[in-house]
């Protein structure tokens, strides 16, 4: 039994809820706080006696069973504290603790239990929300893998928290570690320092850091950070709290990511050296200085210990290359005059030929490579690994770039790879480039060589500034320095001022619609005075559209301006010429005529627009074309006959002169036609005229011939009958001798006789010569013979000729039977007459036609007559090559007459000894 | 006084010319030849003996066989062999001027003559010759 005091206080405290119950579970005494509660929260109302569990179970089966477990716990005997939440979903879950006693009577023996409710609520949340937090940062120490230990310095004893364990890999029954224990795993070298920093954490009440390994007992090494801190009580250190973290992880993460740093800072290195090696080829003018510069800088920074350059060679057995360039470490020796390296056959090495020109790496280490001969080479080198890439310029293979590791056989590393492969890469652009740029350097070499010799003049007119550059020749041409033209105004000011507004207004035009300016315009020039120039440039525009830079060419036209002015003025020259003209003129070009005049017009009927344009050679008759064609094509210059068609499709006689001129580079044909109708009439009546002058002109010349011929017989055989009579008269005068007077006489009768048949022989021919319009007869040769072989038959029978005749193949003629009788005649007797001792004579007579004449062969095997010496005497009159008595030489003049009266021809072969031919022509009639 | 031929087949002529330079007493000794072959015969088979050759030569132009012009073409080959100069007249009846031209081509023609001759005229030539 409590004091009364107690009990009140008790029972007045709200807080505190206290009842008992018997064996049985019903109340044997409970404060009003606990009846509060039981109606509050139960809302039962409770009363002694009543059974606690029946009244709880009725409510709720699990808490009745939970607290008949407590009542029956207590109710064993044992006291103890339990912390329960009751309430139902509804109410806020109160936390009470509740404190199980039971209850001893004298014996003690148990008859009850008490309990004593504490409201908990405050409490449990507060313990929740640090058991929450103790959660949380369990879990957090867990996942950060912190473990907390604490030192009680008092007793020595570390308490590790169970990451701890799991971060020293220990399992629990180490549980608890003295503190030497733990330094006995603390790596050497951090020991003093850890052991250091807490003793100067516990001299000076402070927190200490430490980062240091540990060697687990499995041998592994952990990396630890941790800190420690001191607990005092009184000032006097009892406990040290620490966490610890194993931070091996990021340690190695550290470490890689060093690692890594490290090879990027290597890499960064090699970009940079890349850059300095790239930068270096691509200012150096001569490539090979700047490759030789690249690649020391790539050797020493990459550590290897050789980079060299080869050069392919193609030749007809196949690709050879040859080392250009090394760069040597000195830890092997050179081989830039290493033999084996100049023109080495790739086919010796066709594994690496075969990467090269596929454009790959050829990364080996030298005891691999496949090739006895090309292993040997390489490890003579003392390479050990080697790096080879190619070199392509304009997707050639160009060569490639070697790098020879010769200390020891080493893997590149991916980055070092990159870097060289950019290397080669670069090379190989650079190269293009140099050739490019050679090339443009031709190219700019011959665009120069070109403008030059065309003296054209480049510009390029900076518009926003006005300002002007100019090629070089600026000054040759014009004769002013740049200085003197570099500003639009300056350019301006030496425009001709007659020409400024039109070429500036042009300018202005093609400026606003970014097209081309064509313009010509006088330029001032100091040296020479105005000349022509004819302007060509274009606009560029920037990116809003206007016109920012015109680039241009400037030529001197002024020789050309002089030409056509001249060439203008010879044109209207030549237009009034041909005006002028009274023949029809064209000027055409491969058959098209560019120009005609009116005459032209007058004489084709086509009006001049007809004409230009028009094929010329229309204006001919189909059959004269090909001729006409034939004759432009050759150049013909001499005037020609053709037919001409007119408009109307009338014909007319046309000549034709044409004459090829060359112009501006073309040969155009300038042709001349005149209607010569007139005079092709004209020419016909005098080439019948002539004709007829021809014939008259033979007809005289014969005449003069025989006249000649004449006079000579006249003169002859007349006159020296006369002189003779002359002389004898003379004589006979002067003579008294009767005997020589009548030898006189005799001599004087014959000379008169002479005379008297020369005049009897002379008329004779004087008859033929007049007489051209004797009767013909329709005459067969054969029958005429054979009247004349009547007359000769004496002749014929003593000579013992042989006649032989041939007419058949023309038996026929018309002609006077004298003359042909005469001809037989003379002919034949002739031929007996000259006959050969020698030979029986033989005369062949026949005829035959030629060309519509007939003509006749008289052949004999006679004496023969030596023509060099006599053939201009044969038919002259009294000429004889005989002394035979009875030649007179008559005969043949005779018959010459009259064969030449009607038109025919007589001619004479002979050979002495062995005879002669007659051929004589009739005319046909 | 010297040797003189005479080439012409006129035998009137031959006649005549020599009756006139006998009675004259013109020359030493005349030659007659019908015509310039006979006479080229004579002066070959001569062509030595100077005293058989003549001085002077008259040569009638128409002639049968070996004419006049004939005479003197081979004449002007002959007359380096002849132990003599013959000094030659061409001789015609005829006046054609295209006979006097050609006369004149020969240097051994010293003049050119038209029948009928004088005596005057013969002593006239010889005188000169």
């Amino acid at each position: 039994m409590l004091p009364e005091y107690l009990s009140s206080a008790i029972e007045s405290s709200s807080r505190v809820i206290i009842f008992s119950l018997d064996k049985n579970y019903r109340y044997t005494a409970f404060s009003s706080s606990h009846f509060q509660t039981m109606k509050k929260i139960w809302g039962v109302e409770i009363e002694l006696g009543a059974n606690l569990v029946e009244i709880l179970d009725r409510i709720n089966k699990t808490d009745a069973e939970k607290a008949k477990a407590n009542f029956d716990r207590a109710l064993s005997g044992e006291s103890f504290t339990t912390i329960e939440e009751y309430g139902d979903e509804q109410i806020h879950r109160i936390f009470w603790e509740d404190r199980y006693d039971p209850i001893y009577d004298l014996e003690r023996r148990v008859i009850g239990v008490v309990v004593l409710v504490l409201e908990v609520s405050d409490r449990m949340e507060l313990l929740n929300k640090v058991s929450e937090t103790n959660q949380r940062l369990s879990l957090a120490l867990n996942a950060a893998q912190i473990g907390i230990w604490e030192w009680n310095m008092i007793t020595n004893e570390i308490i590790w928290s169970d990451e701890v364990l799991e971060i020293y890999n220990l399992d629990k029954s180490y549980g608890q570690l003295s503190f030497e224990k733990y330094l006995t795993y603390v790596h050497l070298d951090d020991l003093e320092k850890l052991k250091a920093d807490i003793a100067t954490s516990l001299k000076n009440n402070s927190q200490y850091d430490t980062v240091h390994r540990v060697i687990l007992p499995n041998g592994t090494l952990r990396w630890i950070s941790g800190t420690g801190k001191v607990i005092t009580e009184d000032g006097h250190p009892v406990k040290m709290i620490g966490t610890v973290v194993d931070i091996t992880q990021r340690k190695q993460m550290e470490e890689a990511n060093r690692v890594q740093e490290q090879a990027l800072e290597h890499r960064d290195f090699m970009l940079s050296a890349l850059a300095e090696a790239t930068s270096q080829l691509a200012i150096e003018p001569d490539i090979w200085i700047g490759l030789q510069k690249a690649l020391e800088i790539l050797g020493t920074n990459t550590g290897v210990d050789r980079v060299y350059v080869f050069q392919n060679k193609i030749q007809p057995d196949g690709v050879y290359s040859s080392i250009k360039l090394e760069w040597n470490s000195g830890v092997a020796a050179p081989q830039i005059a290493n033999a084996d390296l100049q023109n080495f056959q790739f086919a010796a090495a066709p594994s690496l030929y075969q990467c090269l020109v596929e454009n790959r790496a050829f990364k080996k280490h030298v005891r691999d490579i496949v090739e006895a001969d090309f292993r040997e080479v390489m490890k003579n080198q003392q390479i050990k690994s080697v790096i080879m890439l190619p070199v392509q310029v304009q997707n050639q293979f160009w060569g490639f770039i070697g790098i020879d590791e010769c200390k020891t056989e080493r893997q590149i590393t991916e980055a070092e790879y990159s870097i060289i492969k950019s290397f080669a890469i670069t090379v190989g652009a650079l190269l293009e480039q140099k050739q490019f740029e050679k090339e443009n350097k031709d190219w700019q070499t011959r665009y120069e060589l070109v403008t030059r010799s065309a003296g054209q003049i480049v510009y390029d007119y900076y518009v926003p500034s006005g300002k002007i550059i100019w090629s070089d020749n600026l000054l040759k041409e014009v004769g002013c320095p740049q200085s003197e033209i570099d500003t639009v105004e300056k350019w301006k000011s030496l425009v001709h001022p007659d020409d400024r507004q039109a070429a500036f207004d042009l300018r202005d035009k093609a400026a606003e619609a970014l097209s081309e300016y064509d313009v010509t315009y006088r330029f001032f020039s100091k040296k020479k005075g105005y000349l022509h120039m004819r302007d060509r440039g274009f606009f560029m525009a920037n990116n809003l559209g206007k016109a920012y830079r015109m680039l241009g060419v400037m030529q001197n036209i002024t020789n050309e301006k002089i030409a056509e002015e001249d060439l203008r003025e010879s044109e209207s020259r030549f237009r009034t010429l041909q005006e002028a003209s009274f023949g029809g003129i064209g000027l055409h070009y491969q058959g098209k005529i560019l120009d005609a005049n009116k005459g032209l017009t007058d004489l084709t009927g086509y009006s001049n627009e007809e004409l230009i344009g028009m094929n010329g050679l229309q204006l001919v008759a189909p059959e004269c074309l090909d001729e006409v064609k034939a004759k432009i094509t050759a150049g013909y210059d001499v005037p020609y006959d053709v037919i001409g068609i007119r408009k109307d499709g009338s014909r007319y006689n046309l000549e034709i002169h044409g004459k090829n001129i060359p112009h501006q580079g073309k040969i155009i044909r300038v042709t001349e036609f005149r209607d010569i109708t007139d005079r092709k009439q004209n020419e016909q009546k005098i080439l019948e005229q002539n004709n007829k002058l021809t014939l008259i002109a033979d007809d005289l010349k014969r005449k003069n011939e025989q006249l000649d011929e004449f006079t000579q017989i006249v003169s002859h055989n007349l006159r020296s009958p006369v002189s003779n009579i002359i002389s004898l008269l003379d004589f006979y005068e002067k003579s008294s001798d009767e005997k020589e007077k009548i030898s006189f006489i005799t001599m004087l009768r014959e000379a008169s006789t002479k005379m008297s048949n020369s005049l009897h022989e002379l008329n004779e021919v004087l008859k033929i010569k007049e007489n051209k319009d004797i009767a013909h007869q329709e005459l067969l040769f054969e029958n005429v013979l054979a009247n004349v072989k009547q007359q000769l038959n004496i002749q014929i029978a003593d000579s013992k000729v042989v006649i032989n005749t041939d007419f058949l193949r023309a038996p026929l003629i018309s002609y006077p039977n004298i003359y042909l009788e005469s001809i037989f005649m003379n002919l034949l007797s002739n031929a007996i007459k000259y006959r050969s001792p020698n030979r029986t004579p033989e005369i062949s007579f026949s005829t035959h036609q030629e060309n519509g004449e007939i003509l006749m062969k008289v052949k004999d095997n006679g004496l023969g007559i030596d023509l060099k010496k006599y053939g201009h005497h044969v038919f002259k009159l009294r000429k004889t090559f005989h002394k035979h008595p009875e030649s007179r030489g008559i005969g043949l003049f005779m018959i010459k007459n009259q064969i030449e009266a009607l038109g025919g021809e007589i001619f004479i072969e002979s050979v002495e000894n062995v005879g002669t031919t007659f051929t004589v022509k009739f005319v046909k009639n | 006084m010297p040797v003189i031929a005479l080439v012409d087949d006129d035998s009137i002529f031959q006649f005549t010319a020599t009756r006139m330079l006998e009675s004259a007493k013109l020359a030493r000794n005349i030659l007659h030849f019908e015509n310039g072959g006979e006479a080229l015969t004579y002066l070959k088979e001569n062509s030595l003996i100077a005293e058989s050759l003549p001085d002077y030569l008259f040569l009638d132009i128409n002639m049968p066989f070996v004419d006049g012009w004939m005479f003197l073409e081979e004449f002007t080959s002959l007359k380096n062999s002849l132990a003599k100069q013959i000094r030659i007249f061409m001789v015609s009846s005829s006046i054609d001027p295209r006979d006097l031209n050609r006369a004149r081509e020969f240097e051994e023609v010293i003049d050119f003559v038209v029948k009928p001759i004088t005596v005057e005229r013969f002593s006239e030539l010889l005188k000169t010759g």
